[in-house]
């Protein structure tokens, strides 16, 4: 099991360079300069062209790339940023957090919403029950996220005043972003869940656990659950990593200060450096909550964690049998 | 008093494509200490009324309408949710057919078989781990493989294990719904010596499921034959195997191979059980026996008693030769 | 499971309960001005700031420059308390900086620290006027005491110094980024990520106890529509946004309690022409067959409304000047055909180009009014809009034959005395010949730019320069799009003065009287 581990850890690596190597062709192809934007429309081609070298943007491809990659490892550093003159790595330090905690408070409350719900709908399915959960569910995975954004910003702020415009200077500042992030994930866990369970309820061994004479809830929330949970698990680590990298639509809306909101405007205001240094973080967040989720599926299912233990060894001792024929 | 008698039980299933009559009036009685065999074909509706007993139908679709079934003179059908809880597993267990999919595969085997002994015993868990162990000990497991899971262990070991869960509790009724059919011949030789002799230790019932006459034979003192919902033949084994009444068990009987005759071909009863959404209006056999005649087209027949303890439901029983010297 | 359950429904109600312990940050007490702006600042480096959104704004607030002008053309000395040109070719100038000039720190501001912000804005290319300073020559004559040398003389160069925020000498990029040392009137108390800018009074200043406002809270949105909203939601007492159309809607009684204010010219939207690149508009008949066939007036009032006012003057396609009521061509489309018969273009033989354009603002619907129009007069102008990146790579490679263009300031009724000026030595190649072989344009305008006459005689050759580009018809004047501010009633009348060059709010007008709390 640590084997699996240590060698997902190093799988992390091929991900994150080609992560990296793909965004930064795609900006290096880029027609618009940086340089070009932060001297103004007035600046001559000279200058232009030495803020360029300055920066390193006219070597060729691969110098840029073999750059980029030595001065993470020899310096830990992501850069600087051409619009802010910040080193990348500390703007994204300090914008992180906020994308964290509305991340995974988002996260953590749809699944504790979902999952119950689809439970719900699922044991009592067919019934008036199943309906209005499932009924539910569709509303949230249906109503596009800018629009409840916006519809809660005008009722609960503008008009009721309960609750702060944008930004987040108190702790109300976090409601909105959190349900906004938070609601499409209530959809598709809810019916993740209820599709899970009601296949696992009709599995023999459930008929068992009845048999033993246990209560009904020890039988769906002890049996059954743990079974339906596969399914659930991969929904559920996906919402984590899609809200722990941030949405970019309500962190716009809201104003948060994070890294979804600092993608964006690093993307619009040309800042390449930046961009890479987010994308680069994102898809570390993504890959370790894709680990995360991984390790949990053995720790629920004893078959894959089997299965994690047997790859690898299985695989040399078969080679070298292989070897000696 | 009898430890368990069923009293025209009746179940349907309610699906789109009509009404399933699944168990059409079965009468059953179990002594304490008994073993009674419940032989049919496929789909005749032994393992529905199995689950009948322990009320766990899928209630949905499935639905007891009427029929009275009376565990140590008290109707199971009135008792309240809780109170048949505490019969299960407890004092009337179930083994069910398949052991592969039988056991939870996310939960140690060990933990499966203690769970049941804390919920009706209610002791320590130190106390249900120990009595876990001596019961994985009389079924015959080493005591080192308590923390395994269900698919570490191979078909045979899985359904000791799932008669170790249903007769953790020392229960006074034990269904066992096709234990063996799922096994090869060897293992299923085992596995019935076992649940004989653990029977016999704690003086359980017990009502044995099956399709397989040489099982019944074995281990029954009482045998009913179950045909389309409803018992066509009961009585002792030897009313059975030696004074066939019925029709049908008469075809059973002839289809059995015989190692002793050279045969060219099986001898099958022609014909398929009716289909539970439309049952004959007369004797549900009519069709395929070949005996049927106009009254046992229009007329169900009625359980009657024939011998001593031997009932057959049929207009023309045939209780003076057997099977073999019938020859056909 | 159900303990997982739990586990986690404790978690959450711990969050809960200690986010609930840490109110909502009430609005300070004692006099504080709330202003909401696009655009989050992302530095407080002058260069850096900008000249819009929140960092604009606080960039006006916290630095100082040498001097400024005031919206009728009047010097008001700030860091600087005078200037004197030493001869009359203007090629030297000694500036004496105010004896109670200081940083936020309590330090004096000396020529040293002036010295060394023209040097970074030299490096940094954003202000050019400061190129024309020769500082091998110009030197430091005691700690309040410039003396600068021109290489050249720059007609408007006191006017460019008036955009130059003096910063410490003593601050690095980095410090002057997060934490520097404020020449202005307010210095800064917080600043960071998320966090609102908060300004407090620079007890240094040298006008400090006139300033109104102890305190400044200036709240940068990103997305424009959350800054009306938190405008609505009463966050703010004032709003100003690049986008006048939510400003607009706040006149028109949406908000109660609030008002808005009108300011200064804020963006100059003109079109103009290379006849460098596309010979075919080298030809006179041309340009000007495009100027009498559309009728600019009528499109600029249905399309753009009430936010713009019709442009009055011609404009030097790559310098900013302002100024003239030449007004708008004369819509005749007879004389439009005329012209372009006279250059052999007719009905068989119509007179055909293609444009790109930012398919955003109004650009795209004038374009559309433009090409019905030259359509009536038989001119064919075919349409691809784009987006607003790929058309300025398409203007910067010269791919266009008639652009879209914009510039920013206020307008300058007294006549090139002010800030609204190029940044570069005029490229003449935007203006090509008046006529073949003749460079007369092109040396009025190289003169006039050097020019060290005195404002009469320098007004009449930018003048003289206008006339003829409106004759030759190099470009065609579109709209001044106003300045609009939102504000809270209850924050009372101000005039809005915008700054100079910007165009956006400037913070000067909260120092002094003119400001009155209801």
């Amino acid at each position: 099991m640590i084997r699996y581990i240590i060698r997902r850890l190093f799988l992390l690596i091929p991900i994150l360079i080609g992560t990296v190597v793909i965004v930064f062709t795609i900006n290096f192809f880029s027609d618009i300069s940086p340089a070009r934007l932060v001297l103004g429309p007035t600046a001559t081609e000279e200058q232009v062209e030495a803020k360029e070298d300055e920066w390193g943007l006219n070597d060729p491809y691969l110098v840029q790339l073999g750059r980029y990659f030595w001065r993470i490892v020899s310096q830990g550093s992501l850069g600087t940023s051409y619009i802010y003159n910040q080193p990348v790595l500390k703007m994204i330090m300090d914008r992180l957090p906020n994308t964290l905690i509305i991340g995974l408070l988002a996260a953590t409350l749809s699944v504790m919403i979902g999952i119950p719900l689809g439970i719900l709908a699922a044991i009592k399915q067919n019934t008036a029950l199943d309906y209005i959960a499932t009924f539910l569910a569709i509303l949230c995975g249906a109503i596009p996220p800018f629009v409840l954004c916006i519809l809660m910003q005008l009722v609960l702020a503008v008009r009721l005043h309960w609750l702060p415009v944008s930004g987040i200077r108190s702790w109300l500042g976090y409601i909105m972003p959190i349900i906004a992030c938070g609601v499409m994930p209530v959809a598709m866990t809810c019916r993740m869940t209820r599709s899970s369970m009601l296949e696992t309820i009709r599995q023999d061994y459930i008929r068992t656990a009845r048999a033993k004479g246990l209560k009904e809830g020890t039988v769906i929330w002890k049996h059954a659950l743990k079974n339906a949970l596969i399914p659930i698990i991969t929904v559920v680590g996906m919402t984590y990593a899609m809200s722990l990298c941030g949405s970019i639509i309500s962190e716009a809306i809201f104003n948060i200060p994070g890294l979804g909101n600092l993608m964006n405007s690093s993307i619009s205001q040309k800042d390449y450096i930046t961009n890479l240094g987010c994308v680069l973080v994102a898809a570390f967040i993504m890959s370790f909550v894709t680990l995360i989720t991984d390790l949990i599926y053995a720790a629920v299912d004893p078959r894959i964690k089997a299965q994690y233990a047997a790859t690898g060894k299985r695989a040399r001792t078969y080679k070298r049998k292989e070897a000696a024929v | 008093m009898e430890l368990l008698q069923i009293k025209d039980l009746r179940i349907q299933f309610n699906t789109d494509t009509g009404i399933v009559h699944a168990v059409n009036g079965v009468d059953l009685s179990l002594q304490e200490g008994e073993c009674l065999g419940l032989v049919g074909e496929t789909g005749a509706g032994k393992t529905t009324t199995a689950l009948g007993i322990l009320d766990l139908i899928q209630t949905p679709p499935g639905k007891i309408v009427s029929g009275e079934i009376l565990y140590k003179g008290r109707n199971i059908r009135e008792m309240k949710p809780h109170e048949i809880r505490d019969l299960r597993g407890n004092e009337i267990s179930m083994i069910f057919q398949d052991p592969m999919s039988a056991l939870n595969p996310v939960i140690p085997v060990g933990h499966q078989i203690a769970e049941v002994i804390r919920l009706h015993q209610k002791c320590s868990k130190n106390e249900a781990d120990r009595q876990m162990l001596a019961m994985l000990e009389k079924v015959r497991i080493p005591a080192e493989r308590a923390d395994e899971y269900p698919h570490q262990f191979s078909g045979g070991m899985k359904q000791r294990v799932v008669i170790a869960i249903a007769l953790a509790c020392n229960p006074k009724l034990l269904i066992a719904d096709e234990p063996t059919t799922a096994l090869d011949v060897t293992i299923q030789a085992q596995v019935l010596k076992m649940i004989r002799e653990l029977q016999q230790e704690i003086h359980t019932s017990m009502l044995l499921i099956t399709h397989d006459l040489g099982i019944v034979a074995q281990t029954c003192e009482k045998v009913a034959i179950m045909y389309a919902g409803e018992i066509v033949e009961s009585g002792t084994a030897e009313d059975i195997f030696d004074r066939t009444a019925h029709p049908y068990t008469k075809g059973l009987f002839a289809s059995i191979p015989s190692i002793d005759r050279k045969m060219r071909r099986l001898t099958p009863i022609e014909g398929l059980m009716p289909d539970p959404t439309d049952l004959p209006a007369g004797c549900s056999f009519g069709p395929r026996c070949p005996y049927v005649s106009d009254l046992c087209r229009e007329h169900k027949p009625e359980l009657q008693e024939i011998g001593a303890g031997h009932f057959c439901r049929c207009h023309f029983p045939s209780q003076k030769r057997s099977p073999e010297k019938e020859g056909q | 499971m159900k303990r997982l359950c739990k586990i986690l429904a404790v978690i959450l109600g711990a969050v809960l309960l200690v986010g609930a312990l840490n109110l909502q940050q009430t609005k300070a007490a004692g006099k504080t001005l709330y202003i909401g702006a696009g655009y989050e600042a992302q530095s407080l480096d002058p260069l850096v700031a900008g000249v819009s959104g929140a960092g604009g704004i606080i960039s006006n607030a916290i630095y100082g420059s040498l001097w400024t002008y005031t919206a009728d053309g009047k010097v008001n000395f700030e860091v600087a308390e005078s200037y004197e040109w030493m001869n009359d070719m203007k090629t030297e100038i000694v500036i004496k900086i105010r004896e109670d000039a200081k940083f936020s720190d309590g330090s004096d501001i000396t020529a040293n620290d002036v010295m060394a912000t023209f040097l970074r804005n030299l490096n940094s290319g954003m202000f050019f006027y400061v190129m024309s300073i020769d500082f091998q020559n110009s030197t430091i004559v005691d700690d309040k005491t410039l003396d600068l040398k021109l290489s050249m003389p720059f007609a408007t160069f006191t006017e460019g110094l008036s955009l130059v925020k003096i910063s410490s000498a003593a601050d690095d990029d980095a410090k002057l980024a997060a934490d520097p040392r404020c020449s202005g009137a307010y210095k800064v108390e917080q600043f960071g990520t998320g966090l609102d800018t908060v300004l407090v009074k620079n007890e240094y200043y040298y006008d400090a106890d006139k300033l109104v406002y102890d305190q400044v809270n200036i709240t940068g949105n990103g997305n424009e529509n959350t800054a009306f909203l938190n405008f609505q939601a009463g966050e703010y007492d004032i709003l100003t946004l690049n986008d006048d159309k939510n400003i607009i809607s706040v006149r028109n009684g949406n908000v109660p309690g609030t008002h808005i204010q009108v300011g200064d010219i804020q963006d100059f939207a003109y079109i103009c022409l290379n006849t460098t690149d596309f010979p075919e508009f080298a030809d006179k008949n041309v340009r000007g067959a495009i100027a009498h066939a559309v009728d600019w007036e009528t499109i600029v009032r249905e399309i753009c409304g009430e936010t713009v006012s019709i442009a009055t003057s011609g404009l030097l396609p790559s310098a900013n000047w302002a100024y003239k009521d030449e007004g708008i061509y004369e819509y005749n489309p007879e004389l439009a055909k005329e012209m372009l018969a006279a250059s052999g273009y007719d009905a068989e033989h119509p007179f055909e180009f293609s444009i790109s354009y930012k398919n955003a603002g109004f650009d795209g619907k004038i374009a559309e009014a433009m090409q019905a129009y030259l359509k009536e007069v038989g001119i064919v102008m075919n349409l691809s809009p784009g987006d607003a990146a790929t058309v300025q790579s398409m203007n910067q490679a010269n791919q266009l034959p008639l652009v879209f263009a914009e510039a920013m300031g206020a307008q300058d009724p007294g006549g090139l005395t002010n800030s609204r000026m190029s940044n570069v030595p005029i490229n003449s190649a935007h203006f090509g010949a008046v006529d073949e072989g003749d460079t007369y344009l092109q040396d009025l305008v190289d003169e006039a730019t050097v020019s060290t006459a005195d404002q009469e005689t320098r007004t009449a050759m930018f003048h003289e320069a206008q006339d003829l580009i409106h004759d030759y018809y190099y470009c065609y004047p579109l709209y001044e799009k106003k300045a609009y501010f939102a504000a809270a009633d209850s924050i009372g009348d101000f005039s809005c003065a915008v700054d100079a060059n910007s165009g956006f709010l400037h913070l000067e007008n909260f120092k002094t009287d003119k400001v009155e709390v209801q």
